[in-house]
């Protein structure tokens, strides 16, 4: 490997690793670091790696034990062996595209005197080890777990070692020739702002079915791993063989015993091989590679005059829908919402019947607040106003150097929250009048609550931002993702969202003359008040830090 | 229209300006020269009451920034000088956006936009996203976002950068033609031919420090500004 590639790939590990310690580190407005929030995201970070860890070693355990009972334990490691696989395929698959083709250097780079194939393998590299961090999160609880399983042996060591390395090769390789054509295939499209949600929001779908289902696709894995095994063995013959390699005793031949692990390695390699020879002869061309847009000539028409505040709102949900990213991290509330609104039109009955169980005395007083609760909670998962006075970024100067009163802004960012949520809430609220014998002050309730919550959460997203500001951002979905203000606002809306329908719905457990009517009262009277602090502070602290920025 | 009294803007323990006075009368066009952290910059940014500041007043049409930020802006435009925009945008509704900001009747609009954007030939690009736009092209919508509402007082902070010679051209028959309207235009320029030719008065700043100030022609006397400026330079060091 020549220096210069190791040269790039120390600039490229270096400049993410200060990036993201950059963006852990939270700054108020006035650049003084925040350790609270350095040390809460660092925690989450570390609780998210651990449970990873700890649900992976626990399903290794059950599945080991399951196919040792079954006598087909070669099956373990093939099996850890396409489940990491795909675990870090998914996870890196869109960074592919993002480290490799269209990172920001790539032109700076090729103008310089460096071979193309150097500023690709330095890519790949960094590529790799991301995906050997994702690999590993499940593949080495995976070997702890077998060599408390299973029979010890010096190779099956070796080989498990080998694996940790050869796995994330063969991912980083697929990821890099998927990024490639997903990026060629989106430059065909017109609109690939639409494209990328549908196939972000689709994954998520996948993902979700997953999760839902998970304990049934276990299930039916564990009742039917004979058949897997039995199937594995008659078509997947590297896997097999790979599995007798790493469960030597399995297999009574020397060869495949001691050398099972070859093929799956040559085949391995003959990907990289290609794919990296592919890549490296094409990747000047693929990363200057434009094509021609239709271009939309402009015909000279009266414009109309808008107010300034409905100016400012359409500036604000142009800039939401022109990143399908923001849309997707945002737009996860109204999904959740016409999931709900959808199961109450599909199952309403089942809802009828499970209330009693739990409140007998108020249950046909609770379905608007429990609905409405419900709706509330996930509209509070709606974090848009979070990123977005970071995201004004270097065109903070419009809005600065306008004739705009601050207020004006702040209101625009923070109606965008309910705008987002509202046709999830319409629909909920259409479909619960349809299904369920609610009366008109649920369905008022059902209407309104939500959009209370999310406008509290709209205006908390831009009282935290302002607090927690940053600027020097490259690229947007380091703020819309990984910004402290966004973790923030998630939590303490969904803190402060909950706590007035858990008062309200305990007590209704108790007590028999429960009346829902008071209870709606109070939680529209709660969130006025939180909306009404918010304003204040926006009116007084607000404004004086927009000044500041 | 502009007036800077005593100026002191700190950032920390480094004095960016310092006690610096100015004033551009209506109808002038008032060049603001000096090297690469001078001090422009900060100026101009306070000027449009996008920095605050620890010492002085600026008075735009007689009112303070200070005290009154928003009547100020009302009366200003401000371009930075590498304007970053909205590059999710539409040339049109970008242009359309600050309109409604500064509250233009449709019809005077339109007959601005079309103006402007003829002038500098983008008319056809309009209907593009910004973020297709060339450096220039972007230069020159941001100029036009600053002219179109015929503000009383521009403020540019190197407005020449990234302009074809044609639109540079334009641009400065555009700031005459402001300033023939009453309007005073403040802008910061390396290119002191272009000072030289185009300014009624010329401020040279270095360190933070007003070196030299008044009419071009007091200011460099029987030189050049160029030299005019290196042997202020020279002498300041």
């Amino acid at each position: 490997m020549s220096r210069t590639v190791l040269e790039l790939v120390k600039i490229k590990i270096t400049g993410d690793i200060t990036s993201m310690i950059s963006f852990m580190r939270g700054r108020n407005a006035k650049g003084k670091t925040f350790n609270v929030g350095t040390a809460l995201i660092i925690g989450v970070i570390i609780i998210a790696f651990a449970f990873m860890m700890v649900f992976s070693f626990g399903m290794a355990t059950v599945m080991g034990f399951q196919m040792l009972t079954q006598q087909c334990g070669w099956l373990y490691f093939p099996m850890a062996f396409v489940s990491s696989s795909v675990f870090s395929f998914i996870g890196t698959v869109f960074a592919a595209q993002s480290y490799l083709y269209d990172a920001k250097d790539n032109e700076l780079l090729l103008s310089m005197p460096i071979k193309p194939s150097d500023v690709l393998y330095s890519r790949m590299i960094a590529l790799y080890l991301l995906n050997f961090v994702y690999t590993n999160l499940l593949f080495i609880p995976v070997g702890v777990a077998h060599a408390l399983l299973f029979k010890y042996s010096v190779i099956t060591f070796i080989y498990f070692l080998l694996s940790m390395f050869l796995i994330p090769l063969l991912v980083t390789a697929l990821s890099s020739i998927f990024g490639y054509f997903i990026g060629r295939l989106a430059k065909l499209i017109p609109n690939k702002n639409v494209l990328t949600v549908i196939i972000g929001f689709l994954t998520i779908g996948i993902m979700a079915f997953l999760v839902i289902n998970f304990g049934n696709i276990i299930s039916v894995l564990m009742n039917e791993i004979d058949r897997v095994a039995e199937w594995t063995q008659e078509h997947l013959h590297l896997l097999y063989w790979y599995g007798l390699a790493t469960n030597r005793h399995y297999s009574s031949y020397y060869a495949v015993s001691y050398w099972g692990i070859l093929p799956i390695l040559a085949l391995t390699a003959a990907i990289v091989f290609a794919v990296s020879l592919y890549l490296s002869r094409h990747f000047t061309t693929i990363v200057t590679r434009k094509t021609a847009m239709k271009k939309k000539v402009y015909v000279k028409k009266p414009s109309k005059k808008t107010n300034i505040q409905l100016s400012l709102i359409k500036k604000e949900v142009g800039y939401f829908l022109s990143m399908p990213s923001y849309v997707m991290n945002a737009g996860m509330s109204t999904i959740m919402a016409f999931l709900l609104g959808l199961s109450i039109l599909l199952r309403g009955s089942v809802i009828v019947e499970w209330l009693p169980t739990f409140f007998p005395d108020a249950s046909s007083n609770l379905i608007g607040l429990a609905i409405g609760s419900t709706l509330a909670l996930s509209c509070t998962l709606n974090d848009v106003t979070a990123p977005t006075i970071s995201l004004e970024g270097k065109t903070i100067w419009i809005l600065k150097s306008t004739p705009l009163n601050p207020m004006k802004v702040f209101f625009a960012k923070a109606l965008l929250a309910p705008l987002v949520s509202l046709p999830g809430v319409f629909f909920t609220t259409i479909t619960s009048a349809i299904t369920l014998d609610l009366r008109p002050a649920d369905v008022v309730f059902i209407l309104f609550i939500p959009i209370l919550a999310c406008l509290f959460s709209g205006f908390l997203g831009v009282c935290v931002n302002l607090k927690l500001p940053r600027f020097d951002w490259t690229n947007e979905i380091t703020v819309i993702k990984q910004s402290l203000s966004v973790i923030f606002t998630l939590l303490l809306s969904t803190f402060f969202t909950a706590i007035p329908f858990v008062l309200a719905i305990v007590p209704s457990a108790y007590l028999d003359d429960f009346s829902s009517v008071w209870a709606y009262g109070i939680c529209i009277i709660y969130f006025a008040l939180l909306v009404g602090l918010e304003l204040f502070f926006l009116a007084t602290d607000g404004k004086k830090i927009w000044e500041e920025l | 229209m502009l007036k800077i009294e005593h100026l002191t803007k700190r950032y920390g323990d480094k004095v960016a300006v310092d006690d610096l006075s100015i004033e551009i009368k209506s109808g002038e066009i008032y060049g603001f020269i000096g090297h690469n952290g001078a001090g422009k910059t900060t100026t101009i940014k306070c000027s449009c009451g996008l920095l605050e500041f620890e010492q002085g007043e600026i008075y735009v049409d007689g009112i303070s920034i200070k005290e009154d930020p928003l009547e100020c802006k009302r009366r200003l435009s401000y371009l930075p000088d590498n304007p970053d925009l909205y590059d999710f945008m539409p040339g049109i509704k970008y242009l359309n956006f600050v309109a409604d900001i500064y509250g233009m009747e449709s019809d005077e609009r339109d007959e601005q936009i079309h103006k402007l954007a003829d002038m500098f030939g983008i008319t056809k690009d309009l209907a593009q996203p910004i973020n297709s736009y060339s450096h220039g092209m972007k230069q020159k919508l941001a100029l036009i976002s600053a002219f179109m509402h015929k503000p009383k007082l521009v403020l540019l902070d190197e407005p020449f950068v990234g302009l074809d010679p044609v639109a540079a051209h334009r641009m400065k028959e555009e700031m005459k033609n402001a300033c023939k309207n009453g309007a005073a235009v403040f802008f910061s320029t390396h290119v002191l031919e272009v000072a030289e030719k185009l300014c009624d008065k010329i401020a040279i700043i270095s360190g933070g420090k007003l070196i030299a100030c008044g009419p071009t022609e007091e200011v460099k006397g029987n030189d050049s500004l160029e030299d005019v400026f290196l042997e202020l330079e020279e002498k300041n060091v």
